[in-house]
């Protein structure tokens, strides 16, 4: 744990977890991962890009991103429609949305992928299956602390 | 006084001659060739014939006033003799001349590459036959005229010829020319030049040796077209690949997780059955273990299982294709498109679309693998049709360069500009929660077309309508 | 007695000898070209010993003279008869 990180917020248990993931098994995974860890923050899921999207620049006639919640989004980067990486690229240009913590999910840690989201600016990413420590590594990463912090410390979940 | 003994020989000598004297009459009647050496042999034999009736008449006594004729005639023997000699000589010599020349002039005419000559302005003056039969000309068609009216770079060959010719560059190296057929074709040549020199050093014209170097052009193309084939080839391969592996991985994390849940729940089985308490709290754990976490668990281990099965199935399929012999054939596309769309009829009725069939000329190919191609793309309209309008599916052609391109037209939701390339990728489904496939079967018509040597073109707008052009070649 | 004139034949004759002798390998390619030449070489024999018959051997020396006449001019005839026969003629 370092806590010399410059931008170190605590997420209140008000924050919304999003999920954008395609495959309805790796979603069950992460949110019974993420609870059994006593993680009791709210998850929203998004079956592929184009929804994501649709939220988060407020469009379409699903949900809606509420101007003062906090977010984290788990971004997978295989969907349909549009991908992962667009997504990323399209929150990143946005001036308002770029502030959101965001961590990829991929399937293997193929370099060609990985380097594009270094260069789109996010520098954090998680390989499924998805292990409770890597996600809380990610999350440590950002700088982010979930309420329920002293969790990563009783490790004897996975 | 009686003839000296001696006359008998002159006698002799002079029956001979006359003998040969009528020999030559007669071969000068039918020779028309060695009229000279006929005319010298007849003065040598006529003198000498002279000169035997001189001695006969001086050795048989009869008079002895015709030493002063006798010694002129005598005198003339050894001139004709010389002039005989000569004669023949000369004509030896040109004949043999003329040989030489023949067999050089054989040699040049028929070598295996193209010669010509050119005089000081760049008009041909010699040329032989191998090259006048490289271009198709005849040699009355190319003497005299400059030589670079016949190649395609005229400028170039033009000053280059000039430069040579001032002694301004030299000659040697080899060049690569395109030359202009009589035909209108084009044929590529390799050209090496040298100077002729007459023997004051003056530069009298230049001599060419032309080389047909038409093969090894088209074998560098065929070269690079094939490296050019293989490269997209192996990108294509690298592509299915990485595709493949990353759609195998996903259900496989669903076992891998979903086998770990089904062993927490057999956990839970086993410490609520551990436990001797028998509380309505352990009950109610071994209910959701049993009842719901694993069967719900087992569901998406089994879903996940079939996934990679059909995965692999779908790959298998593919290579199939690349393997299966090819039957082409000239195929009516009337009768095979009526076969596709009575094949499809329960799809097409239930979508409740109308496809109109016009007529269409035939192509060359393999018959089920054409059919395979129609009835993929015309289940995939059948797929994404609009539901606030009636499908509209429409099939016709167009010849274009030596091919016929066959359209399938639709009025469906049509597909955005930045799918248009994916959807031929291997397993690229556009809305694979609504619509069920593999997303195999634009991967497969592409395979398909690329072994028949044809192609598969989309232009679509969403809302509108998609229209898939098919190239391939005709008859 | 030799008479100017005999000298002068065999000068000339000495002359085409030479000229037969340097060219004696393109000379082959003419028609029966060894009658033609043994007929010369004959003619040549009777032009030396008409000279040497000023000089010695007066009688001898004649009848060499005229037989080689003789034979010399059947030898000509003969290769008049081969050298110019036609196809037709030669077998």
């Amino acid at each position: 744990m370092k806590w010399g990180q410059v931008e170190r917020k605590r997420m209140n248990k008000e924050g919304v977890i999003l999920i954008a993931e395609d495959d309805e098994g790796h979603f069950e995974l992460i949110k019974r991962t993420l609870q059994r860890a006593g993680v009791c923050n709210e998850i929203l899921r998004f079956a592929d890009g184009q929804e994501t999207l649709d939220f988060l620049f407020i469009k379409g006639d699903g949900l809606k991103r509420e101007p003062n919640r906090e977010y984290l989004l788990l971004l997978d980067i295989r969907m349909p429609k549009i991908d992962g990486i667009e997504v990323l690229e399209k929150i990143k240009q946005d001036p308002n949305l770029k502030k959101i913590p965001v961590v990829m999910l991929t399937t293997t840690d193929d370099p060609v992928t990985i380097e594009r989201c270094h260069d789109l600016g996010c520098s954090v990413y998680i390989v499924k299956p998805v292990e409770y420590e890597d996600f809380t590594d990610a999350v440590h990463k950002i700088g982010l602390f979930l309420s329920v912090v002293e969790i990563p410390q009783v490790s004897g979940f996975k | 006084m009686h003839p000296h003994p001696v006359v008998i020989f002159d006698i002799i000598t002079f029956l001979a001659c006359l003998t040969a004297l009528v020999f030559l009459c007669k071969s000068s009647i039918h020779a028309k060739q060695h009229r000279t050496q006929l005319l010298f042999s007849g003065l040598l034999v006529f003198t000498l014939l002279c000169y035997s009736f001189c001695l006969i008449l001086e050795w048989s006594r009869v008079t002895s006033r015709l030493d002063i004729l006798e010694n002129f005639i005598g005198v003339l023997a050894p001139m004709w003799w010389a002039f005989v000699f000569y004669a023949f000589l000369k004509e030896i010599t040109e004949k043999n001349l003329r040989e030489s020349e023949a067999r050089l002039y054989e040699l040049f005419d028929e070598a295996p590459i193209g010669y010509h000559e050119l005089d000081t302005e760049g008009r041909i003056t010699h040329i032989n036959k191998t090259e006048l039969k490289m271009l198709g000309y005849k040699y009355e068609e190319m003497l005299g005229r400059p030589v670079w009216e016949f190649v395609i770079e005229e400028e170039t060959s033009r000053q280059a010829v000039i430069d040579k010719l001032s002694g301004a560059i030299p000659p040697g190296q080899a060049l690569e020319r395109t030359l202009r057929q009589k035909n209108g074709n084009t044929l590529p040549v390799l050209c090496e030049d040298r100077l002729l020199h007459d023997d004051f050093g003056n530069i009298t014209g230049i001599r060419s040796t032309i080389q047909n170097i038409s093969k090894r052009k088209q074998a560098e193309y065929d070269r690079e077209q094939l490296m050019e084939t293989l490269a997209s080839k192996n990108k294509e391969l690298e592509s299915i690949l990485y595709v493949t592996s990353h759609d195998l991985r996903a259900p496989l994390v669903n076992i891998q997780g979903f086998s770990h849940e089904l062993s927490l729940s057999c956990e839970q089985v086993r410490s609520a059955l551990r436990d001797r308490k028998k509380s309505a709290d352990t009950d109610e754990k071994l209910q959701t273990a049993l009842n719901k976490d694993i069967p719900e668990a087992l569901g998406f281990i089994t879903n996940s299982a079939s996934r990679m099965e059909s995965l692999l199935s779908g790959l298998l399929r593919l290579s199939r294709l690349g393997t299966a012999a090819l039957n082409i054939e000239s195929l009516d596309m009337n009768t095979l498109l009526a076969d596709v769309t009575k094949s499809t009829e329960y799809q097409i009725k239930q979508a409740g679309a109308t496809v109109k069939v016009e007529p269409l000329p035939p192509c060359r190919g393999d018959s089920s693998q054409i059919n395979q191609v129609f009835t993929n793309i015309l289940n995939n309209a059948l797929k994404y049709l609009d539901d606030t309008r009636p499908g509209m599916i429409r099939v016709y052609a167009k010849a274009e360069y030596g091919r016929n391109v066959y359209c399938v037209e639709d009025n469906g939701v049509g597909i955005a500009p930045d799918h248009k390339e994916k959807i031929f990728e291997i397993f690229y489904r556009l809305e694979p929660d609504k619509k069920h496939g593999e997303g195999l079967g634009l991967t497969i018509v592409k395979h398909i077309l690329e072994r028949h040597n044809g192609n598969i073109r989309v232009e679509s707008k969403p809302g509108v309508g998609s229209k898939f052009f098919i190239s391939l070649p005709s008859v | 007695m030799i008479h100017e004139n005999e000298v002068i034949m065999l000068l000339l004759g000495v002359g085409v000898l030479i000229f037969i002798l340097t060219s004696r390998l393109r000379l082959k390619q003419i028609p029966a070209s060894n009658i033609l030449t043994a007929a010369f070489y004959i003619a040549f024999a009777s032009w030396v010993s008409t000279v040497l018959e000023g000089l010695f051997l007066e009688g001898l020396f004649n009848y060499v003279e005229h037989i080689c006449y003789a034979v010399g001019s059947i030898l000509l005839a003969v290769w008049c008869r081969k050298a110019f026969a036609t196809k037709k003629e030669t077998a």
